[in-house]
């Protein structure tokens, strides 16, 4: 009972310096809100992943070149191993995809290269990268479907055919809806497109976007725009049963290891690609988190200053009330009630501030930004331990103020 | 003829103010005192006298260097402080000089804090503090904040306020300090009354106008009284 009077209280002297309160609280406000908006950014990001891996299929396995142990549960630089290993393309060889394919549990195999050069029509050139594969790169990620013509396969491995995906479209065709026969220049070839990719639905908004961003021919004619050179990226391969993942993982690594040295490559899962998002996203959270902490210091620091300027203003109303009864503790938990009012006030406008925020990443990115309750609750619990820690020295110097003293002023 | 109630009494009061290591002011020097119940006395004296130290002192706001005081016939001075704050909010109703109230609350915020700090409930505050002010003529005012009121009318809010909780004494310290002559009387009519009613009164005045209402006055000088 006492304590609602007290808040109550506290709601009408904060209201009566209005403009004080506020400039009090700004400090909390912007830091509540950055925390909420950047973990519910994230929170957005990782739901993205997790569809788009879902969408592409837990039985996919990336071989790549580079090293990264994902043994170790925190993804970090050092886990990442030798840098030049992980950006270098000469590693990872055709026949490395051939041998893999004849692996026990392996169900289809594609390598993946980057095919140098754009592709131009009339003097426009578009965006999008160029791949190079197997037709069964269809068979090993689930993602690809075709809205018109059809996929490549084995037919094309010599010819010039290329499957474009939305952005070809868009940046040389316009308006036109089936590009399928029209031609195209890739260096100084000419290709026939003739396959249309879809948005795939199930992936996740961040990742769909690869697929509208990239064109795909053979891997015979990748590697002649290479001028020989493979330039495999990554080898994609599709285990036969989700449930035996992880052992043919490791007759992969067997495998590779005949050819290559350990620190030259990295099979991973889906799950492993996964957690490492995770760990970075974590990573990222625990950054903002020590940001959003200094300046909720800062934040307290201003409730503070504000508190001790209305102890100082309301000297004689605490000698009155110390006359009329009130004990030094309950003037200390008057005030400290005070700016914990403050405090999570700040709290709840930095919480609308950040869905703000949130509400224009949303309108304005693919990022779905997802704020959980517990996010809120603690973020809120987080203004009460800022209002009562920094309400503490000031609540004390009012507690402890002679009311003899205090009468015999103003 | 019954034995009279002593409300207030002080034996030998001292209070000496250090002002440095060898400097000290003596602002009370043995003040003997006795207040009867339902008695109404003036305090009048000097500026720098010692009432308003008294005044403190009586009303536990404050602690003597040497003496004794009793409050219906408790030795005060004996009890631990730590039992004073409820003590007042219970025995003492406090009347100030000019801005008595509290800016942020309503008059009968203002009137049903002293009941809360003496444990009354919300209900039984807000009805006692209805009807107190209703008594008052303050009945179209009680949901005003102090600064929408005159003088008078906040110095009437101040003193219903000193008598929610029933106290033993009232103690007023220049309650007409900051009124006109005209709305000073009035205000003085008012504790004269609530006397005639049994109520004991100890005010402080400078105004011998005001001082010629009490019942008795009590004169001080250099912290005695004479
Ligand atoms: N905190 C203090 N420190 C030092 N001296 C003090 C303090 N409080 C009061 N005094 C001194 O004590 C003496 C008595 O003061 P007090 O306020 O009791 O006088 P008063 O009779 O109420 O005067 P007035 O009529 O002006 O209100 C004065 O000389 C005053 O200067
Ligand atoms: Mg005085």
């Amino acid at each position: 009972m006492i304590f609602i009077w007290l808040i109550k209280e506290a709601f009408v002297s904060l209201w009566r310096h209005k403009l004080r309160s506020f400039f009090a609280v700004v400090g909390v406000m912007v830091g509540i809100a950055a925390v909420i908006a950047l973990v519910s950014i994230g929170k957005g990001v990782e739901k993205d992943v997790k569809k788009t891996v879902e969408g592409v299929g837990t039985n996919l396995i990336v071989v790549l070149s580079g090293k990264i142990d994902t043994s170790q549960s925190n993804f970090n630089q050092s886990a990442m191993g030798n840098p030049a290993n992980f950006i270098s393309g000469d590693i990872l060889k055709r026949q490395d995809a051939d041998e893999i394919a004849k692996v026990e549990g392996v169900k289809a195999v594609a390598p993946i290269a980057l095919a140098s050069g754009s592709i131009r029509r009339d003097g426009q050139t578009s965006t999008s990268m160029i791949m190079g594969t197997y037709p069964q790169i269809k068979d090993v990620m689930t993602g690809f479907s075709i809205r018109y013509g059809r996929f490549l396969d084995d037919s094309d491995s010599n010819k010039q055919n290329i499957v474009v995906g939305d952005f070809v479209k868009e940046q040389l065709f316009g308006d036109k809806d089936n590009i399928v026969g029209e031609k195209v220049m890739v260096g100084k070839d000419e290709f026939e497109i003739i396959g249309q990719l879809e948005k795939p639905k199930d992936a996740g908004a961040l990742f769909s976007s690869d697929y509208e961003s990239i064109a795909i021919i053979s891997m015979g004619e990748a590697k002649r725009l290479n001028g020989g050179a493979d330039k495999i990226l990554r080898i994609a391969v599709s285990a036969k049963d989700s449930t035996d993942v992880s052992a043919t993982v490791e007759r992969i690594k067997q495998n590779m290891l005949l050819r290559h040295k350990d620190d030259e490559f990295s099979v991973l899962t889906q799950e492993d690609l996964l957690d490492m998002i995770s760990s970075i996203i974590s990573l990222l959270t625990t950054a903002v988190t020590a940001i959003a902490a200094i300046s909720l210091i800062v934040g307290g620091i201003g409730i503070s200053s504000v508190m001790f300027m209305s102890v100082a203003d309301r000297t004689r109303e605490i000698g009155i009330r110390k006359a009329l009864g009130a004990t030094s503790v309950l003037i200390m938990f008057q005030f400290l009630v005070e700016s914990v009012v403050l405090a999570v006030l700040g709290g709840a406008l930095g919480l609308v501030l950040a869905l703000a925020v949130n509400e224009v990443v949303d309108a304005k990115t693919v990022i779905e930004p997802s704020v959980t309750v517990s996010v809120v609750i603690l973020a809120l619990a987080f203004c009460m331990g800022v209002g009562v820690l920094f309400g503490l020295l000031p609540a004390a110097r009012a507690a402890m103020k002679d009311p003899v003293e205090a009468l015999r002023q103003g | 003829m019954a034995k009279k109630e002593i409300v207030i009494k002080a034996k030998d009061l001292q209070k000496t103010y250090r002002l440095g290591r060898r400097n000290y002011v003596n602002a009370l020097n043995g003040v003997d005192f006795e207040l009867e119940k339902s008695d109404f006395v003036a305090l009048v004296g000097p500026s720098g006298s010692g009432k308003s130290t008294f005044m403190h002192l009586v009303g536990l706001l404050q602690a003597p260097s040497a003496g004794k005081i009793w409050i219906k016939g408790e030795e005060m001075t004996k009890v631990s402080k730590r039992s004073y704050p409820r003590f007042r909010a219970e025995h003492i109703g406090f009347v100030f000089q000019g801005f008595n109230l509290i800016p942020t609350l309503t008059a009968k915020e203002n009137v049903m804090l002293s009941g809360r700090y003496a444990g009354m409930s919300h209900r039984l505050a807000r009805d006692h503090a209805e009807e107190l002010l209703a008594k008052f003529g303050l009945q179209d005012r009680m949901n005003h904040k102090p600064d929408e009121l005159s003088g008078g009318q906040q110095q009437r809010v101040a003193i219903a306020r000193a008598l929610i909780n029933s106290p033993a004494i009232i103690l007023a310290d220049e309650p007409t300090g900051e009124l006109d002559s005209k709305t000073s009387r009035e205000v003085v009519e008012m504790l004269k009354e609530l006397n005639s009613s049994g109520q004991t009164i100890l005010i402080v005045t400078h105004n011998t106008e005001v001082a010629k209402m009490a019942k008795k006055i009590v004169e001080m000088k250099d912290g005695r009284i004479v």
